[in-house]
């Protein structure tokens, strides 16, 4: 007997179809260049690759920010615009650009009260996202009063409001402090559904993914297990990313100790 | 970023900041009214209004230098406008250290003083006394157009981070020896007055983008009602016939 399904879509079920999808910016630059991936529902994949590979605007491809040629489909229906933002929830980089009301709870609301929720599942649905991200006590702050950390946790939990069915975040430990990343792993892990995490801090990613897929220049070049592509060393240096993980003098610190 | 904030105090908890906003936007607009068509001879009345205004400081329990100090910011403006009239204004004039100025003059600066003091006192009580999103709900609650209230309420979210971004960029120019001294260099503060203006362009644009995928069809959703309580009814009901009578009897 296999164990049950952790959410509503079956596991396996395609939660993410792009077919041959090439985006070019307006000043000509070609972000993206016959792109196809299929995510299954479930999987967590992190969408690796140096700066300018093109992962942000796979991720706005995806939500129906950008529109380019060639077939993008979410949950099982054909994105065309940004009504996809219902099904897949993507965090974006700079949390400054999520928070856009006067207060914490108004923004965890925004979501569920454009969905024309009832004002009691609303409260219920702010209550439940913040706390989710442990920021329970925080309805009344203003954006701009919270560290980096903290902002970065309520954009997550005003996307978590809209109760999407995929999590898509972009550069989601970028400029955070070890502690402030560690409880974005967190909330990540917890989140049930399907995960799409574009990220360079590859140590982190693999605490949260189990597939890997390497863009570079527009193209995806690489597409395997995490741990079958963290150990190429070759493959990642060529494209721009960290072999490593830490610095050699910091795990020179760490022998004798037993890796966590 | 280190910035002032605008709706500072208005956090703490007292029988002025548990006032429906709709109420204390009333309130202030009305004394606010009041004061500035009271002609400036009538000092009872602005006696008056100034204790209304010390009796709300003291129930609200807010730092009164804090306050003072603010509503002081606006003196310096308004005097500014006025400090000229006793010189140039005819009529009957009286001699203070050897200058021959207008009576008239003179109560038209003291005025000045007075009604800019007040309406400054008034607004900075109202937004020490009530969060900006409260404030919003109340300009809401008494018809202020949706719109309005949702640039208002844009506004006031960017503003700081526009400021911290336009103190980087000041800051990288320093950083590298900018020390602007003949006007060619001004140049400079033009081109990084064209950055901010590209950067918060494409932010707008990222923020709509996050608007709309959650959602947003022209409209912010209104956000929880405000609730009208027996307090702020009575308070209308004694202050509002108070300021009424005050402005009626100082004509």
């Amino acid at each position: 007997m296999s164990p049950p399904a952790p959410v509503p879509p079956a596991p396996g079920a395609p939660a993410i179809e792009v077919a041959d999808l090439g985006f070019r910016y307006h000043d000509g630059t070609e972000a993206l260049r016959g792109v196809s991936l299929r995510v299954s529902a479930g999987e967590s994949v992190c969408l690796a690759g140096p700066n300018g590979a093109g992962k942000s605007t796979l991720l706005l491809a995806l939500a129906g920010l950008v529109r380019g040629a060639g077939a993008v489909r979410v949950a099982g229906s054909e994105v065309s615009g940004a009504e996809a933002g219902r099904r897949l929830g993507l965090v974006f980089q700079d949390a400054d650009d999520q928070l856009f009301c006067p207060t914490v709870a108004e923004d965890v609301a925004f979501g569920p009260r454009n969905q024309r929720l009832a004002e009691g599942e609303v409260a219920a649905r702010v209550a439940g996202s913040l706390a989710a991200v442990g920021l329970a006590g925080f309805e009344a702050r203003s954006a701009h009063h919270l560290s980096g950390g903290e902002k970065k946790r309520a954009a997550i939990a005003a996307v978590l409001a809209c109760r999407p069915e995929i999590l898509a975040l972009d550069e989601p430990w970028a400029n955070l402090d070890a502690r402030a990343a560690r409880a974005v792993t967190g909330i990540i892990r917890s989140f049930p559904g399907t995960r799409l995490v574009a990220s360079q801090d590859l140590h982190h990613a693999a605490e949260v993914c189990d597939r890997m897929v390497i863009l570079d220049g527009g193209r995806i070049v690489a597409d395997g297990p995490m741990e079958k592509l963290l150990a190429d060393a070759e493959l990642l240096e060529k494209h721009g990313l960290d072999p490593g993980g830490l610095c050699p003098r910091c795990r020179s610190n760490l022998t004798g100790r037993a890796p966590s | 970023m280190e910035h002032g904030f605008l709706d500072r105090h208005s956090d703490l908890d007292s029988p002025v900041h548990r006032l429906d906003p709709r109420c204390k936007v009333l309130l202030a607009l009305a004394l606010v009214g009041a004061a500035v068509s009271t002609p400036p001879q009538h000092l009872l009345a602005f006696a008056v209004y100034a204790g209304l205004l010390a009796w709300t400081l003291a129930l609200a329990r807010l730092p009164a230098g804090y306050v003072l100090g603010r509503a002081a910011l606006v003196l310096p403006f308004s005097m500014l406008v006025a400090l000229g009239l006793p010189f140039f204004r005819g009529g009957q004039t009286v001699a203070v250290a050897g200058l021959q100025l207008s009576v008239a003059g003179l109560w038209i600066l003291a005025g000045a003083a007075m009604k800019s003091f007040i309406g400054a006192l008034a607004a900075v009580l109202l937004v020490s006394t009530t969060p900006f999103a409260s404030l919003l709900a109340g300009l809401r609650g008494l018809g202020l157009p949706a719109l309005f209230i949702d640039l208002l309420a844009l506004t006031y979210r960017y503003v700081f981070v526009l400021v911290g971004e336009a103190m980087r960029l000041k800051r990288a120019a320093a950083a590298r020896g900018y020390r602007p001294r003949w006007l060619p260099q001004a140049v400079i503060v033009g081109r990084m007055a064209g950055s901010l203006f590209v950067r918060s362009y494409e932010r707008a644009e990222r923020m709509y983008g996050a608007m709309r995928l959650r959602g947003y069809l022209g409209r912010m959703p209104a956000a929880r009602p405000l609730r009208f309580r027996l307090a702020d009814g009575l308070t209308l009901a004694v202050l509002l016939p108070v300021l009424a009578a005050v402005r009626i009897l100082a004509r």
